[in-house]
């Protein structure tokens, strides 16, 4: 395969002394490679396997001798539907469905008005007002949980999801708007300019034309914000107390507790 | 087709002299412009004003009172909290956790997430795979991570404590152990970590040209000088972005010492991050809290207002 690629290219006289030739000379060399690198993510992913196998055994086999890492004789399902229904995993996920559901398109919208609101003719207060919603990337979370306990208590926003979602939105922010702004700029200016002429306001330019041609980064905003929110814990452990209303990963832990 | 060619002209008329044709309405058609500009910022502002400006105002006031929401004590002290850190052996050993903690992270994470860059920049089959196997532990949330170590570290049944005991260590607390409490957490999160770095990684040695490494090898640079000569210092901007979000990341942990640990045996897994949290929820000192808090902020702002200013100045471009 390498040597045919190869082949196909100018550069065939280094590929050859390099990596090619010499490693895939003999049949032997490849299966031994192939089997290196299977054990590698074999040993990489031990503690993701270890739990997978851990969750198909009754606790009798867990607690038993090598219980923890031996692969399991008979496959016990009734761990997952237990975690679902007795362990409320199931309203868990389902909160946090609805919660990512919601913030995921809320926040990309905000992002792009204040990332369009900035990306242009920078003036003095612009360019501060990036750098200082920029800071808010850095910011440790810890150092705002005793200000916002406060805050979504006194605006009875606490335990709810309305509050989580208005604090993952600020959170989220510094990077949904650098990442959107140096997007947004890529878009030549002329277009905007033609759009302005031919009598489109700011809203409708950003809808119409700096949008569509930043799909690409709008979509691994997406993929990124939905992960970042799913997998959240600090906010969702200390501002939501009540469990039928808890996210996933305060569930977790709270399920680990029992 | 006059529409375009007309749109082409006025654009580039906007950005000159007024131009003649200009309509005592487009002055003000510009000035609403401007204004509608302004308000699209709002929402986000709003967001950000309420989750983060605020919060860091407010912890920093905070921090001047001896403020224990449990006994009801609220008396202002000044700079009283941040001064008794002297004398305060947890803060100390927080503070040289931390210190520890991203001393130790952020070198080795930046090793292995380019070690494992350069292994999968090289073409082989499933490769891709590879990588995502690679990747996979940083997309687990921390709370899952670290619930996958405590299994690894289990006394006596789990996989860590099976492979000490069968080369001949015997048990290790891996978890309750104060020497080595810190650093089995510390392995969890490097696990995590080293695919966000080979991720960058991996992007900084696909924008290096071939030509480059083609010709060192030409010229006769050997597997190490090529690297060290050539891939190295063309990665420049890949370490920049690595190292300042290794470091952000390190500072800031909690997560997964909160799942793994609590910050115990005792304080021995006490980060800054994770005594700002028990001072002021475990404890109710609402105001030694944010004064840890304000430590933190200004270590990190002070670390970190460089990786700012370089992110601004690139968007920028």
């Amino acid at each position: 395969m390498l040597d045919a690629a190869a082949l196909t290219t100018p550069r065939v006289a280094v590929a050859r002394r390099g990596s090619g030739a010499r490693k895939n000379g003999h049949w032997a060399w490849k299966y031994l490679r192939i089997g290196a690198v299977t054990l590698l993510c074999v040993i990489w992913l031990l503690p993701v396997i270890f739990v997978v196998m851990a969750s198909m055994k009754n606790s009798d086999a867990m607690f038993s001798k090598h219980g923890l890492i031996s692969i399991p004789t008979s496959i016990t399902w009734s761990n997952f539907s237990q975690a679902w229904s007795e362990g409320s995993m199931g309203t868990y996920m389902r909160n946090s469905a609805i919660i990512t559901v919601i913030k995921v398109p809320l926040a990309i919208t905000i992002e792009s008005l204040l990332a369009y609101s900035l990306a242009y003719r920078e003036s003095r207060l612009r360019t501060f007002i990036f750098g200082f919603v920029l800071v808010g990337m850095i910011f440790p979370p810890q150092a705002a949980l005793v200000p916002l306990h406060s805050l979504l208590q006194d605006w009875h926003i606490f335990n709810s999801w309305v509050g989580l979602i208005l604090v993952y939105l600020g959170f989220g922010l510094p990077f949904g708007t650098l990442l959107l702004r140096g997007f947004f700029r890529t878009v030549p200016r002329e277009l905007h300019e033609a759009a302005r002429v031919d009598g489109a306001g700011p809203l409708r330019i950003l809808w119409r034309i700096v949008v569509p041609m930043s799909w690409p980064a709008i979509a691994a905003l997406a993929i990124f914000d939905t992960v970042w929110t799913w997998n959240e814990f600090l906010f969702a452990e200390l501002f939501i107390t009540n469990s039928n209303l808890r996210p996933v990963q305060a569930g977790l832990v709270a399920l680990n507790g029992q | 087709m006059t529409g375009v060619a007309g749109a082409r002209l006025g654009g580039a008329a906007l950005s000159s002299p007024r131009p003649r044709s200009a309509k005592w309405w487009d002055r003000q058609r510009l000035r609403k412009v401007n204004w509608v500009i302004g308000l699209i910022a709002l929402p986000g502002l709003a967001a950000y004003g309420i989750a983060i400006v605020y919060p860091i105002i407010d912890t920093v006031y905070t921090s001047l009172f001896n403020w224990n929401i449990l006994s009801g004590v609220h008396q202002f002290v000044g700079l009283g909290n941040y001064t008794e850190f002297f004398h305060d052996a947890t803060f100390r050993q927080a503070a040289e956790n931390t210190a520890t903690w991203t001393v130790i992270f952020v070198p080795s994470v930046l090793a292995l997430g380019l070690l494992v860059a350069l292994w999968l920049n090289r073409p082989f089959r499933g490769r891709t795979i590879v990588r995502v196997v690679f990747y996979l532990p940083f997309v687990l949330s921390n709370v899952a991570a670290g619930l996958m170590w405590v299994f690894m570290y289990y006394p006596t049944i789990g996989a860590m404590d099976t492979l000490t005991r069968n080369i001949g260590l015997g048990d290790v607390e891996f978890l309750a152990s104060p020497h080595l409490a810190l650093y089995s957490v510390l392995i969890a999160f490097l696990w995590q970590g080293v695919g966000a770095m080979m991720i960058i990684f991996l992007a900084g040695l696909q924008s290096i040209p071939e030509e480059l490494l083609e010709a060192a090898e030409v010229a006769g640079a050997t597997t190490w000088q090529r690297l060290r000569l050539v891939t190295i210092p063309l990665l420049r901007e890949s370490f920049i972005v690595s190292g300042s979000l290794a470091l952000i990341m390190s500072l800031n942990v909690f997560n997964i010492i909160y799942v793994m640990t609590q910050g115990g045996p005792g304080d021995y897994t006490q980060v800054l991050g994770t005594l700002t949290y028990f001072d002021s929820f475990q404890f109710g000192e609402f105001g030694q809290g944010s004064a840890v808090a304000g430590v933190l902020v200004l270590i990190v702002l002070l670390l970190g207002v460089s990786f700012i200013r370089r992110a601004a100045r690139n968007n920028y471009a």
